[in-house]
């Protein structure tokens, strides 16, 4: 089968330093697939790369048989890639409802519709999809409320919503729940079940291996830029080189004195 | 004849590296557009003028000229990058905007809008080589411009403040984290580069003995041309520039008209910027990244 | 009405129209400062259909105002490609390439200016002026609108969820220098006269300063701006320079202390909903 997403022999360099190397992930469709590592693993630089904000110097990634590389930016989203950001990137001046409509731009129409008022014609069908799924999300009572003034963990989950309004196959969230607190962890946790179950594929960056374990089947760790574990959650946390990634030494035992 | 346009070419570039350079140190240092070099150039050839008339011999006149312009650069640097700095770039930009229209009109409504002549010091001083006429004043201030940059390339390579420029330059937070006290490099900055186009006005109107409320408009956009020729962020570009514009203006004054320079000057301007935006020496990242 | 007010309101109702052209431009990110170049493109395209094709008055009008929209999208191909502080600049090289052409085009009077044939007066202006306002706020509140916003804040971002950023931007321009076309026009056969000299970067630079201090976040703000540039002189009788001196100064001001502009969303919200209190 067809792997969703295929990246293969992926590597970057900036200036001399290089952040990705020889990387290769396949991801199969419906799949939750999670990449951890430490700092400063290269996470975020990979999802540039699938987002088409940097150029690979090498490697290929090909979504769902087509090659990305050569597809413009501005053009992904419309083969069915969204995202979310690391530092919240919303347009703090617009509502929330705006902002999440914005994530459907490339589905609200052409040039003329441009000229139309968000709820007239099309928007006004992707009006009602953008409150179906801030309710979902449970944001809906802040619709109307400028992203600029909302709390973190709320803006947090907007940005999710305005992904999702892509209609995202691939949806990469780069850690969804940074700041936010238990109960909206376990929110968001639900949330990406029922995105997931709705058929959409998930690749997350993330830390908290709490969340990872809940939602991802499985985990692929990168340290300065190479890939150094795969498997489950479970083994991952278990594997010495992914220990020693994130502790810099080897584990030991410890003994209590 | 042409060799003698060449000299007087020279001679007014020269005066168009100072204000080039003082566009570059701001756009390359910290990526402002600041656009009350040309009030300050306009305070300093005006107000020269100003202090000559009242009586105060031609030293003192220029002192002071420099020294209000000086105090002048620091009040925009208080109002403009000190409290937007790491904002969007554009709102400095407008703010030097106000400034220009303040100065300008500040120096309006006291003297109106008469261009003043200025009684040289130096006479009709010039040299004369086989056909060739060169003002020594203007060569004076040619030699001066280009030894004033020297000097600012040797401090911006040798010395503290030097240093803290360029760590500012690279990046403001970092230069904070290296210990380099912004707070007192950035106004120093604007004072240096204030004074370079101050000088400039003053030069310029010693050399050219006429100076008018406007004529910081004049030199607005060739400075912006030759810092945009020669490469923004780029001192010697801009000294490259300089010296080319100042060569265009008087070549194309001799071969059009007077009336034409300046679609001249400015044709070129948008011809650099849309075909090679980064000049004859600029860096293609600059700028790129950071607008 | 007297006559002076009349005046007045006639050339409120032309600087609002000015504002407007700046303010699309400017919601989008753009520093345009050849906003006088497409006001003088309009305002001689205008005066040249009048004086020597025999064109009605309000065809002349907006064939001009579509010639500067014309003009811009050609422009805008060329100069859009640049960014911030290099799209300020050519845009300002912009304007005085067009101002010296013009000034030196005998053909429509050269330095000394143009004689228009035709008048427009101040009913007609305003009810233009109104219906600018209207497409502003249309323009507004419309999906353009929203998206221009959009890439003010965070241009890549939008990319990434399929906006056509450089073509969005285009639009912004050209629909601005369509609006600068008209109010050029109007300009012109108000006064019956048209001058290069009149159309100067200080123009385009006054315009900008003016929507910026209104605020770009929200379509009164343009509005507010137009306003107090137009009806500060009224405070100072007969001295031009005093009239910049404070505009400028409040200028410096409002971006020292209040950089959105005087006029922001947000305090529209506060104030159109009172008890109202976001979460």
């Amino acid at each position: 089968m067809t792997p969703l997403l295929e990246i293969d022999g992926l590597s970057k360099s900036f200036g001399g330093l290089s952040v990705v190397r020889n990387l290769s992930l396949r991801v199969e469709a419906g799949e939750r697939v999670a990449l951890i590592g430490p700092n400063g693993a290269g996470k975020t630089t990979v999802f540039n790369l699938i987002s088409g904000y940097y150029r690979p110097d090498a490697g290929r990634i090909v979504l769902d048989g087509l090659d990305l590389v050569p597809v413009a930016p501005r053009s992904r989203v419309r083969v069915g890639l969204a995202r979310s950001f690391q530092n919240i990137r919303l347009i703090a001046h617009l509502t929330v409802e705006e902002n999440v409509l914005l994530g459907a731009h490339s589905r609200a129409g052409g040039p003329l519709g441009m000229l139309l008022p968000p709820w007239l014609g099309r928007g006004r069908v992707l009006r009602e999809e953008a409150r179906a799924l801030l309710a979902e999300a449970g944001v809906l009572a802040h619709a109307r409320a400028l992203a600029g003034g909302l709390a973190y963990g709320l803006r947090k989950r907007v940005e999710v919503v305005r992904a999702l309004m892509a209609r995202p196959r691939l949806l990469l969230l780069d850690e969804p729940c940074a700041g936010l607190n238990g109960a909206e962890r376990a929110a968001l946790l639900d949330e990406l079940h029922r995105v997931a179950a709705q058929g959409v594929t998930l690749l997350l960056v993330e830390h908290d291996m709490h969340f990872v374990g809940g939602l991802c089947q499985r985990a692929a760790v990168l340290n300065f830029g190479e890939m150094i574990a795969q498997g489950t959650p479970a083994s991952i946390a278990r594997d010495p080189a992914v220990i020693e990634a994130y502790l810099g030494h080897a584990p030991e035992r410890h003994a209590y004195a | 004849m042409l060799e003698q346009q060449i000299v007087n070419g020279l001679m007014l570039g020269g005066i168009y590296v100072l204000v080039a350079v003082s566009f570059t140190l701001f756009f390359g240092c910290l990526n402002f557009l600041n656009f009350s070099v040309p009030a300050l150039f306009m305070l300093g050839g005006f107000l020269t003028w100003a202090l000559v008339s009242e009586g105060v011999p031609w030293p003192l006149a220029v002192l002071g000229a420099l020294a209000v312009a000086g105090a002048a650069s620091l009040v925009v640097e208080r109002l403009t990058w000190r409290i937007q700095r790491g904002g969007p770039p554009l709102v400095p930009l407008v703010s030097s905007l106000g400034f220009l229209i303040l100065f300008e009109n500040l120096v309006l409504v006291r003297w109106g809008s008469d261009a003043r002549a200025l009684p040289s010091p130096f006479g009709d001083a010039n040299w004369r080589i086989g056909e060739l006429v060169i003002g020594l004043p203007q060569l004076a201030g040619l030699l001066l411009s280009i030894t004033l940059v020297l000097g600012l390339q040797v401090m911006l390579r040798r010395s503290k403040l030097g240093r803290g420029i360029r760590a500012v330059a690279e990046s403001a937070e970092t230069a904070t984290m290296l210990g380099v006290e912004v707070n007192r490099v950035v106004p120093r900055l604007f004072l240096l580069a204030g004074l370079f186009c101050a000088l400039a006005g003053v030069l310029f109107a010693l050399s050219y003995q006429l100076v008018s409320p406007y004529m910081g408009d004049q030199v607005a956009l060739k400075g912006l041309s030759a810092m945009v020729l020669g490469g923004m962020g780029n001192v010697w570009g801009a000294v490259i520039g300089g010296l080319v514009i100042g060569l265009v203006e008087v070549l194309a004054i001799g071969i059009l008209s007077a009336d034409h320079v300046n679609i001249v000057v400015y044709g070129i301007l948008l011809l650099i910027l849309v075909v090679r935006p980064t000049g004859l020496f600029g860096d293609p990242e600059l700028g790129k990244q950071k607008l | 009405m007297s006559g002076y007010t009349a005046a007045i309101l006639t050339i409120l109702a032309i600087n609002l129209i000015a504002a407007y052209a700046a303010w699309l431009p400017l919601a989008a990110g753009q520093v345009n400062l050849g906003t006088a170049g497409f006001m003088a493109t309009g305002a001689y395209a205008s005066a040249v259909l009048s004086n020597e094709f025999d064109w009605p008055l309000w065809g002349a009008i907006g064939a001009g105002a579509l010639a500067a929209g014309l003009l811009a999208v050609v422009i805008g191909a060329a100069v859009l490609r640049t960014r911030g502080l290099y799209l300020a600049l050519a845009t300002l090289a912009f304007n005085e390439v067009v101002r010296g052409v013009l000034i030196n085009l005998e053909v429509v009077g050269g330095a000394a200016g143009y004689p228009v044939i035709g008048y427009v007066g101040l009913l007609p202006i305003a009810l233009c002026a109104g219906g600018v306002f209207l497409l502003a706020l249309w323009l507004s509140a419309s999906r353009l609108g929203m998206t221009l916003h959009a890439i003010e804040q965070d241009e890549t971002m939008s990319g990434l969820f399929g906006v056509h950023v450089p073509l969005t931007q285009l639009a912004a321009f050209a629909i601005g220098a369509v609006l600068a076309g008209l109010a050029g026009g109007l300009y012109g056969h108000h006064f019956s006269f048209v001058e290069g000299q009149h159309f100067s970067v200080l123009l385009s630079v006054t315009i900008v300063l003016s929507v910026v201090l209104g605020g770009t976040q929200t379509v009164w703000g343009p509005a507010i701006g137009a306003a107090f540039f137009t009806l500060l002189p009224e405070l100072f009788r007969g001295a031009e320079g005093w009239r910049y001196v404070l505009f400028a100064a409040a200028v410096i001001l409002v971006m020292a202390v209040r950089p959105q502009g005087v006029v922001t969303r947000g305090m529209l919200r506060r104030a159109m909903f009172p008890r109202r209190r976001a979460a």
